[in-house]
């Protein structure tokens, strides 16, 4: 069963707003202080699993290396909805983190078995 | 039941009703004789909590509402230092350090780190997320 306590959300894209990155480092704090916890990427989300991003050429500090430590942190349960790989056109082989899809009954039993959700 | 909120959202930008939700959802809560554990103001949020905003007359002043909440209520309402030095909300002590002329965060709440967020979403029994 897929279950966590807290379950990170993220739905943004990872430098169209500040909380693509800001989310990244709540998550890395919560990993920090080893919670039980997971993250699931939705809608915009999805593009911060995306490898190759050259951010430099927007004046902004590439932030994958910092998604990249997540497993550094003890966060391995890594989701992202399967529909909104497929919308994008994108593929989960060929994600920068390794990253099982769900789809939508499954996103919906792990929201609601989370005992708390933060959504960036 | 034991609620913290995080608001993420900035008053007076594209999404600036929603810190003022925020709010009300707040004020909702202890009508509702629910306890509050921590307000935790993260990313844009921290605009909020900005002592230098000046509201013009006949608007609604959300900073000062958030203060007089925070005070009234003896609420704990927190800062995230980091997104807050990002954007130029500073109490005393930031402000020296950083060598800043002039601290920008009100009174009521408090600079710390996301330690405070971990905490409060294991604690409570609700976190609600605004923005």
């Amino acid at each position: 069963m897929i279950q966590c306590d807290l379950l990170f959300i993220f739905r943004h894209s990872p430098y169209g707003s500040s909380l693509g990155r800001e989310g990244l480092e709540a998550a890395l704090a919560a990993g920090a202080f080893e919670q039980n916890m997971a993250i699931l990427f939705l809608d915009e989300g999805v593009w911060q699993l995306l490898d190759n991003q050259a951010a430099e050429h927007i004046a902004r500090k590439n932030h994958q290396k910092m998604a990249k430590a997540l497993p550094l942190f003890g966060i391995d349960k890594l989701y992202c909805s399967a529909d909104h790989l497929h919308q994008r056109a994108l593929e989960a082989e060929a994600l920068a983190m390794t990253c099982q899809p769900l789809d939508n009954s499954q996103i919906k039993q792990l929201m609601a078995n989370a005992k708390n959700i933060l959504s960036f | 039941m034991l609620y913290s909120i995080v608001i993420n959202s900035a008053p007076h930008s594209l999404h600036g009703g929603t810190s003022y939700n925020a709010l009300q959802f707040a004020r909702a809560l202890l009508r509702n004789n629910h306890r509050i554990h921590r307000l935790f103001f993260y990313g844009e949020g921290v605009y909020n909590l900005n002592a230098q905003a000046i509201t013009p007359q006949g608007e609604f002043d959300l900073a000062a509402a958030w203060q007089h909440f925070i005070d009234d209520n003896s609420i704990d309402g927190v800062v995230c230092i980091a997104a807050a030095a990002r954007r130029g909300i500073l109490d005393d002590g930031e402000a020296k350090r950083h060598g800043k002329a002039a601290a920008t965060l009100l009174g009521a709440s408090e600079l710390s780190g996301l330690g405070q967020l971990i905490e409060a979403t294991a604690v409570s029994d609700r976190v609600i997320t605004f923005g």
